[in-house]
């Protein structure tokens, strides 16, 4: 997969909270990317075998349709972190980190995305 | 300057315009998102997941962001939905063929369990008849619409055919000449309906495969291929039509040909 800032943000994002479920709008919007791009790289995801998706049960929601959800699985939490972890030293893409950890220190977040996490 | 501001507000601000701007409000950030959305989301396949997870999406959207979210997601649709649309439409038009040429094999091999009273002694290639009964299929469904074409004008000019008539009892000369022409334009297409429909029936009563055939199913480079492969197109069609034959009728040998101790009937030399 081409490393672009899009797939780094998403990446970022997705390992925020690597075991939980994440929602494609919720996601988009801390990638900071449009749907228009986080789809079609769930997508590519899911076809990599990098996340799972399921949907919600609709008893457990009410009055709201249920939403179509994506789980990192183990394969692509290290696929994903050893990427993180190698843009880290890429000055091409250290600024969007930066950003992030710049972002989330801002907003008192636990930060989870750390370089070599899958190693 | 306050004056004019003022004044503008006071101008601009009537109860019009205020239901206007609710309303457009409302149109664009409230109804609009989501019609768009669920007619841009049409182009996926009936059961593609995006289809329902983007509009069940946009439910947990803020209402001022839901329109960006939504010109966003259209190019979703066009990326990920129209390649899927191709790629199911591909398939619906595949997997009928198949399934179809599937059946035709079914039917044309002979079922082991049930005796072949037609079994030939050379095994007929089940792909000559595909190809023969597919060439009948495509000439029957051509006739038969129209056939229905036919039936349908022949029905349409019916009261045509009564205002002649009718036309005919109060000017004699005028009825009968528009009757007549509406008479000889329906026995003309009762006729052309008819012939063609003789037609049907003796290329389904012809069997045999010409030569014609051979070539349409070989398509445009039938010479070329012919000539690469030094096929003889006559004995081609000879053992094709050999293969496709109802069983022959083979004769008895005479008494006085059979091998020396063998009996028509009897029972086979050890």
């Amino acid at each position: 997969m081409r490393k672009t800032h899009a797939l780094i943000q998403v990446a970022a994002a997705l390992l925020e909270d690597p075991h939980a479920r994440q929602w494609g709008y919720d996601t988009a919007k801390r990638a900071g990317v449009r749907s228009g791009v986080l789809y079609p790289m769930l997508t590519r995801f899911l076809e990599a075998g990098w996340v799972t998706d399921g949907w919600e049960n609709p008893d457990a929601i009410n009055g709201r349709p249920p939403r179509r959800y994506y789980q990192l699985t183990q394969g692509g939490l290290a696929q994903l972190g050893a990427l993180l972890a190698e843009v880290e030293t890429d000055p091409r893409f250290a600024a969007i980190l930066a950003d992030r950890r710049r972002t989330r220190r801002l907003l008192n977040l636990t930060p989870n995305v750390t370089p070599g996490m899958a190693t | 300057m306050i004056d004019i501001v003022s004044a503008i507000i006071t101008t601009a601000v009537t109860w019009k315009t205020v239901i206007g701007g609710v309303v457009i409000l409302g149109v664009t950030f409230g109804l609009a998102p989501g019609l768009l959305l669920n007619i841009a989301v049409l182009i996926f396949p009936k059961c593609h997941p995006r289809r329902a997870e983007l509009i069940n999406e946009l439910k947990v959207v803020p209402f001022f962001q839901r329109a960006l979210w939504v010109f966003s997601a259209l190019g979703v649709t066009v990326t990920e939905g129209l390649p899927a649309r191709v790629r199911s439409i591909r398939a619906d038009r595949a997997q009928p063929a198949e399934a179809k040429l599937d059946a035709d094999r079914a039917e044309a091999a002979p079922d082991a369990n049930e005796p072949d009273e037609d079994a030939s002694p050379v095994q007929a290639h089940p792909l000559t008849r595909i190809g023969k009964r597919s060439i009948m299929e495509r000439l029957t469904k051509r006739l038969d619409t129209r056939w229905a074409t036919t039936i349908g004008v022949s029905i349409a000019s019916m009261p045509l055919l009564v205002v002649a008539m009718r036309s005919g009892i109060d000017d004699v000369w005028r009825g009968a000449s528009s009757g007549a022409v509406a008479f000889a334009g329906l026995a003309a297409l009762i006729l052309a309906a008819r012939r063609e429909r003789n037609a049907v029936h003796r290329a389904r009563l012809d069997l045999t495969i010409t030569t014609d055939d051979v070539r349409a199913a070989l398509g445009p480079d039938a010479d070329h291929l012919m000539a690469q492969t030094d096929v003889d197109v006559d004995e081609l069609v000879r053992r094709i039509n050999i293969e496709i034959a109802t069983l022959p009728i083979l004769p008895d040998p005479p008494a006085g040909r059979l091998p020396t101790g063998q009996a028509a009937g009897g029972e086979p030399p050890d």
